[in-house]
């Protein structure tokens, strides 16, 4: 119950330090400090619009830029990848259907054992060998 | 008189309630943006005058001084004028400002991150700090808030100083509300932690 109670979190900041908090980021009041800063951004976008001011890129810009190239890239890739996923299946499917339908190979290995029997005279086996070997 | 200068009433300011009212977009912000796409630059004029104080706490919450807050604003406003014919008129302009600002905050925030908790860990090592103790809580506050990651600290300034929504501060740093919550949760133990270790 103890974790349960652990993973839930509260909204109830420590009013003390919120206090300190707003104290830090406490906004200018002064109205004439925010004439001032309207001025200065609607001068920075007159200049823009008289391509006195660029902006410098920035990373989520840069991202941006890249993402529809990176997503075409990661497009091929991904259909590069299937198509040879495919393929091999396609090769090891045709292995195990040619496997399977096809009769088994018998090899005849040259010098193929030949089978001695014994001869039906009631000689031994022994005898039998010794004579094959000395007819070869 | 500037050129761009709006010629909306004087007290034509921003509301933060009615700012962050999610959903409903206010019939001057309407006007202001419609006046805005159709290139007439009082529109655009009008729309800095109504979202500028929202949009410099948002930016405030993220970056490190006032100074650097200012840059993000003016940069976050010029790069909303440049891509306001991507604007959906639906939405409110605001939550997408406040997106593009917070963009450009963290961006600033990350290039001059290392200097900056270098410079705020050489003033709290100093033996001459103000010897108030108000100030030293604050240097000691803000050497802590340095220490944070961009997001947690962003998290917990909007959330406890500027009282955003998890959903809205979600929305602005591009992550769950869910997400946003448990940041928070999360910033806000580790600033405990950071300030008790600098009291030791």
């Amino acid at each position: 119950m103890d974790d349960r109670n652990d993973l839930r979190l509260t909204d109830e900041g420590d009013p003390k330090l919120t206090g300190m908090l707003r104290d830090v980021y406490a906004a200018p009041r002064d109205g004439a400090y925010w004439d001032g800063l309207e001025t200065r951004i609607l001068s920075l976008i007159a200049a823009s619009r008289m391509g006195i001011v660029q902006l410098q890129p920035n990373w989520w810009s840069v991202l941006g830029r890249w993402a529809a190239p990176g997503l075409a890239a990661a497009g091929l890739l991904f259909v590069a990848a299937g198509m040879v996923l495919s393929r091999e299946n396609a090769a090891e499917l045709q292995t195990t259907y040619e496997e399977t339908t096809e009769p088994p190979v018998v090899d005849v290995l040259p010098g193929a054992v030949h089978v001695v029997t014994a001869p039906s005279d009631g000689s031994s086996q022994r005898e039998a060998t010794f004579r094959y070997v000395l007819s070869h | 008189m500037h050129p761009l200068r709006p010629t909306v009433p004087s007290d034509f300011r921003s509301d933060p309630q009615q700012l962050t009212a999610s959903g409903r977009i206010p019939d001057e912000e309407r006007e202001l943006v419609g006046l805005a796409l159709e290139g007439d630059s009082r529109g655009f004029a009008g729309l800095v005058r109504l979202h500028q104080r929202r949009a410099y706490a948002v930016a405030r919450a993220i970056v490190l001084s006032h100074e650097d807050a200012e840059d993000a604003v003016q940069d976050g406003f010029l790069r909303a004028y440049q891509a306001l014919d991507r604007f959906d008129p639906g939405q409110p302009f605001g939550a997408w400002l406040n997106r593009i600002v917070a963009n450009a905050a963290l961006d600033l925030a990350r290039r001059k991150k290392v200097r900056t908790v270098e410079e705020l860990s050489d003033s709290i090592a100093s033996p001459f700090r103000d010897p108030a103790e108000d100030a030293e809580l604050r240097a000691r506050l803000k050497a802590a808030l340095a220490e944070l990651p961009e997001r947690s600290r962003a998290v917990i300034v909007l959330h406890d100083v500027e009282g955003f929504t998890h959903a809205e501060i979600g929305r602005m740093l591009g992550i769950p509300g869910g997400t946003a919550r448990s940041d928070l949760h999360h910033a806000r133990q580790r600033l405990k932690q950071l300030l008790e270790n600098m009291k030791e």
